[in-house]
């Protein structure tokens, strides 16, 4: 028999821990934008990024996608350590006990409450080492020169530190499609760095995501 | 956080309320006094509200997985909770936000629909016994919004 009574004491029942108007909190009269657990927010302004690429392009040319996505993986392992702190806090539970919906849920309530878009995942390739994400209204592509090549280098970072701290393996991240470049979405496909040179090499080539993502799981089963 | 008000001062920023505004006004305010006791009804009888739906849910499918009927049932508390607040609020939008958009993967990563569903009309026909009409018709749009919201909500994972 179940017992409702036991079940209303066991987990903590919680809704959505990032809900914008829950989340974003503050002092305006002392100027404080925090967030609901008292860590402090910054807006960036869009003009700040435009600059941050121009400057970048000015000042290191072809070298700004690695700095920037270096910078990604710096920003992403505060990032997941806050993450993780604050969801196993709200939900009082840690989290390999957290059901993998649930993480994901939340991840990608935080990714749109900060202002980074939509997040989506997709993990069909999973069992082949492959984990692929798709963003919309990223502000990185939007900030970003047009059609001067894929943009999004600090969410890649950020994305290839996050899942490399969650899974424990030192994992990698290439974009393969942007919205700066007329593409619907942000594609990315996160993996371990050596499998995914193939997918930077088929990029460089100007090669769309699909074909790119056959190539690599061809090469991964003949790999096998 | 009370949408219907939250327009209303918005509008006594450019003029003084006229009269059918003010009349919306006085509606809300004294809806919501309808609305604390349905509040109140829900929050003392959620367990006993909740046993009999799960005691009704195990004979109904008797060969499910308890550890299946248990989540199910948790969602359900989580949302009654949520619900209930909305009614309070008479907020579609709490509800969505707070709850729903960020519950739609959880609930549809466990494939349990059929479990979901039946607790909706078990927690229905529970309701009608528990609540006056008028209790039920508020809280009833807001259970409807999250079943709705999250069975026919398309994946959005993929």
């Amino acid at each position: 028999m179940i017992s409702v009574a036991n079940l209303v004491q066991e987990k903590a029942l919680k809704g959505n821990y990032f809900s914008p108007s829950a989340y974003v909190q503050g002092d305006f009269e002392l100027g404080l934008l925090e967030t609901r657990l008292g860590s402090r927010l910054i807006a960036l302004p869009e003009v700040l990024l435009q600059g941050i690429y121009a400057g970048l392009d000015e000042e290191i040319g072809q070298a700004t996608g690695i700095v920037l996505y270096n910078c990604g993986r710096w920003w992403g392992k505060s990032f997941y350590r806050r993450f993780i702190q604050e969801v196993s806090e709200y939900y009082e539970m840690p989290l390999a006990q957290m059901e993998m919906a649930q993480f994901l849920s939340c991840l990608k309530q935080c990714w749109k409450t900060h202002g980074w878009g939509v997040i989506n995942f997709n993990f069909d390739y999973y069992s082949q080492g492959f984990i692929v994400v798709n963003t919309v209204n990223s502000p990185f592509a939007q900030a970003a020169p047009q059609d001067k090549g894929f943009a999004c280098h600090p969410e890649a970072g950020i994305l290839s530190s996050f899942f490399s701290q969650l899974t424990g393996e030192e994992l990698g991240c290439v974009q393969l499609s942007c919205e700066s470049m007329g593409a619907q979405s942000n594609y990315f496909v996160i993996g371990l760095e050596e499998r995914l040179k193939l997918a930077k090499a088929l990029s460089e080539e100007g090669h769309d995501h699909s074909t790119i993502m056959d190539r690599l799981l061809e090469s991964n089963s003949t790999d096998n | 956080m009370y949408p219907e008000l939250q327009a209303l001062i918005h509008e006594a920023e450019f003029q003084y309320l006229n009269g059918e505004d003010l009349n919306k006004l006085s509606l809300e305010v004294s809806s919501l006094k309808d609305r604390i006791p349905a509040y109140k009804l829900l929050r003392d009888e959620e367990i006993n509200i909740f046993q009999d739906i799960a005691d009704d849910l195990v004979a109904q499918f008797p060969r499910e997985n308890p550890k299946e009927i248990e989540t199910s049932i948790r969602h359900w508390l989580v949302i009654m909770r949520y619900c209930s607040m909305a009614m309070m609020l008479n907020n579609h939008e709490f509800l969505e936000h707070r709850l729903l958009e960020w519950m739609t993967d959880i609930v549809q990563a466990h494939q349990s629909q059929h479990l979901f569903t039946a607790i909706y009309s078990l927690l229905i026909t529970k309701l009608n016994k528990v609540l006056s009409n008028d209790e039920l018709a508020h809280i009833q749009p807001f259970l409807a919004q999250a079943n709705d919201y999250l069975i026919n909500s398309p994946i959005l994972a993929n």
